[in-house]
């Protein structure tokens, strides 16, 4: 065979391979999205098929967070978890803790420095929350002797009853 | 690498990037957008503009009322709807409580007190122009605290009515609170009450109220208002006193400093102040009305004013105004008539105290003071005095007169006066019936000076006297309209016995209305 042949050999060759190579990655791909998925714990987001809740656990406390039918959930840690309205127009980030000073950290989370926390009731816990100046976004606590959850809402005011009726379902136990 | 080569590649990349951007979609949430976020349960709105007063609305006939009582520092003018009694007794309780709010400021207890001679308190009811003037220009420029209250007709509807009583208090120097209640009636049902009597629930209205106001201040709570304490309901209730319905809302002051602890620990609530006032304006339809709230929402039409069955069946409240009853002995006679044409003159009442043989010439005339709207009692059938009488011909001698006058009149014959005063708890005790007397003798029959009889008719009595009078002299007949005018001057009402005593005079001998 000639330098020509054998090098034209090589490249069908090596055309082939690459082609192959590409079906396979794409091959596995899909098998990763659709059969390896439901296996992964972390980081996937959600829609509830009923009512139901997310438990987060941190240094001994545990809690509860209410996702009602078609909301969108992901746990994005042990002791975090991120919500969303089913139509994506509400996201709530929840995390527990402990050991935290609840004003401490809401304080810290707060849209806008200097801001003074309102303080209210669940029917079983304290709630702390400060809106910043545009009204576009909450920072706050849900806390009992047991643990502070706190959160950060992303939302326009015509949410705040669906977060209400989320932050009421928030219960910490030991 | 051959153009064959770097087709390849660029093959397996496209695959590649496909393959990831296809995963990136796949995995993408599908949100619903036709979901929508759920809304809190209909509440009020806050309102820091203050919401016109419904407009004055004229055309209907009141009883015009007014005191003037400068001891306590008290000006009021209000006027009933005639056969209205609820309407009349819930405008009685407005005025009342302007009085104790005056008392409480002054210090000085309230009694009826008529005014001195030409006071020109005939000068009675509304004047439109007060409840729309200038705060300060209703009060007297001096240094005590003075409460002023004006009136105004805001709503007469099919059987609904509305009077607007607006109540100023302060001084020379300046107003402490001017705030108006409107009464609301139904004349059908015979109701009425404050704008606070168009809700049906007044613990409900109170959540409706701490929602709307938490909301407003962002609250993120969903625990239930607490229930109002006693004192919370009366606060409210004040406040919704003073609602004012109009076009499809109705719009609630809130009270200077209301606070409740839903409230206090929101950063975004202030309380209402003097210089920032606040309102809450509900929507009709958002809270539970009562059937009075019901029907005042839907009036519309001309309004079917209520008639009077004449000044003796007018509501009055003595406790509040001057009263005193004018009673006319020894008819009916042909001088009788007379006196009516002046007492309906001036929407005066008074007391016949009749003889069963002048009854019995003059039948048509009893028939005619009854019509009239004046109570009729008892003189005897021909005058003896009782005293000298045994218990039998004390017996005939009412029971007959009772009886012709029952018939002429279609009114009960229950109180009685003794010819010549002659009266003793014996001859009570057999006539079985009150003993009205008198405080004031004018001893018309004494041929007195017309002129003297007037001043002292008109410048004796006092808030409950009973005056003594004969619808058979003809000095007392010439001078009557002057000494009826001289009254209403004064500042009194002239009312009926019954009147005086709130339909039930005590038993015994009754010798002034204050007894």
């Amino acid at each position: 065979m000639s330098k020509r042949g054998r090098a034209s050999r090589r490249s069908r060759g090596t055309t082939a391979a690459l082609i192959v190579i590409a079906v396979v990655v794409v091959a596995l791909g899909t098998a990763a999205l659709f059969i390896a998925t439901p296996l992964l714990q972390h980081n996937v987001r959600e829609a509830a098929a009923s009512d139901t809740t997310v438990d987060i656990v941190a240094d001994g406390a545990q809690a509860s967070v209410p996702l009602a039918s078609r909301w969108w959930s992901e746990q994005t840690g042990a002791s975090s978890v991120t919500v969303w309205s089913p139509d994506g127009g509400l996201m709530v980030e929840f995390a527990l803790s402990a050991t935290a000073d609840a004003y401490a950290a809401v304080t810290e989370l707060a849209p806008d420095d200097g801001v003074e926390l309102a303080r209210e009731q669940t029917p079983t816990a304290n709630l702390l929350h400060a809106r910043a100046g545009d009204g576009e976004s909450i920072a706050g606590a849900v806390y009992n002797e047991q643990g502070v959850v706190t959160f950060v809402a992303q939302g326009p005011p015509q949410y705040d009853a669906a977060l209400a009726h989320l932050l009421a379902g928030v219960e910490i136990g030991p | 690498m051959s153009a064959r080569e770097r087709m390849v590649r660029r093959l397996a990349s496209s695959l590649g990037a496909i393959a990831v951007v296809g995963a990136a979609v796949a995995c993408a949430p599908e949100y619903d957008t036709s979901w929508a976020p759920p809304a809190w349960p209909a509440t009020g709105s806050i309102v820091d503009a203050a919401p016109p007063q419904p407009a004055g609305f004229a055309g209907v006939e009141l009883v015009g009322q007014r005191i003037h009582n400068d001891d306590t520092g008290i000006s009021a003018r209000w006027g009933y709807l005639p056969g209205a009694a609820a309407v009349n007794s819930a405008l009685d309780d407005v005025v009342r409580a302007a009085i104790e709010w005056q008392v409480g400021h002054s210090g000085v207890p309230y009694a009826p007190t008529p005014g001195a001679v030409g006071s020109e308190l005939g000068d009675r009811g509304c004047r439109p122009s007060e409840v729309t003037a200038e705060a300060s220009s209703l009060l007297p420029n001096e240094n005590s605290t003075r409460t002023v209250v004006a009136c105004e007709v805001v709503l007469a509807s099919g059987a609904v009515f509305a009077e607007r009583l607006r109540i100023v208090t302060g001084s020379g120097g300046g107003v402490l609170a001017d705030t108006s209640t409107i009464v609301y009636g139904d004349l059908d049902s015979d109701t009425a009450g404050t704008a606070a009597a168009l809700f049906a629930e007044p613990a409900a209205s109170w959540t409706t109220l701490v929602e709307a106001l938490r909301r407003d201040a962002g609250s993120l709570s969903v625990v239930p208002p607490a229930a109002p304490t006693p004192e919370q309901g009366a606060v409210i209730e004040r406040a919704f006193a003073s609602a004012v319905v109009s076009d499809g809302q109705i719009v609630v002051p809130l009270p200077e400093g209301f606070s409740v602890p839903e409230l206090e620990h929101l950063p975004a609530w202030t309380p209402p102040t003097p210089e920032q006032p606040r309102w809450i304006a509900f929507a009709v339809n958002d809270v539970a009305l009562s059937p009075l709230g019901e029907a005042v929402l839907a009036a519309n039409g001309p309004f079917a004013s209520p008639t009077s069955a004449g000044p003796g069946e007018n509501h009055v409240a003595c406790e509040i105004v001057p009263c005193v009853a004018m009673t006319l002995d020894d008819g009916p006679s042909t001088l009788t008539p007379g006196f009516l044409d002046v007492l309906g003159a001036h929407h005066a009442a008074a007391t016949f105290y009749m003889l069963g043989i002048q009854a019995e010439m003059y039948p048509e005339t009893v028939g005619r003071v009854s019509a009239e709207g004046h109570q009729i009692g008892n003189h005897t059938w021909d005058h003896p005095y009782l005293t000298e009488l045994s218990d039998a011909q004390i017996r005939r001698q009412l029971e007959i007169t009772e009886e012709l006058l029952r018939a002429l009149s279609g009114q009960p014959i229950d109180t009685m006066r003794p010819p010549g005063g002659k009266i003793s708890s014996h001859v009570v005790r057999v006539a079985d019936m009150p003993a009205i007397m008198w405080d004031i003798d004018t001893r018309d029959w004494a041929d007195p000076d017309p002129a003297e009889l007037v001043e002292m008719t008109v410048g004796d009595p006092v808030a409950g006297s009973i005056i003594l009078m004969h619808d058979v002299q003809y000095v007392t007949a010439g001078a009557f309209d002057q000494i009826v005018a001289g009254l209403v001057d004064r500042g009194f009402a002239l009312v009926t016995i019954d009147q005086m005593f709130g339909g039930t005079p005590p038993v015994g001998i009754v010798n002034h209305g204050r007894e």
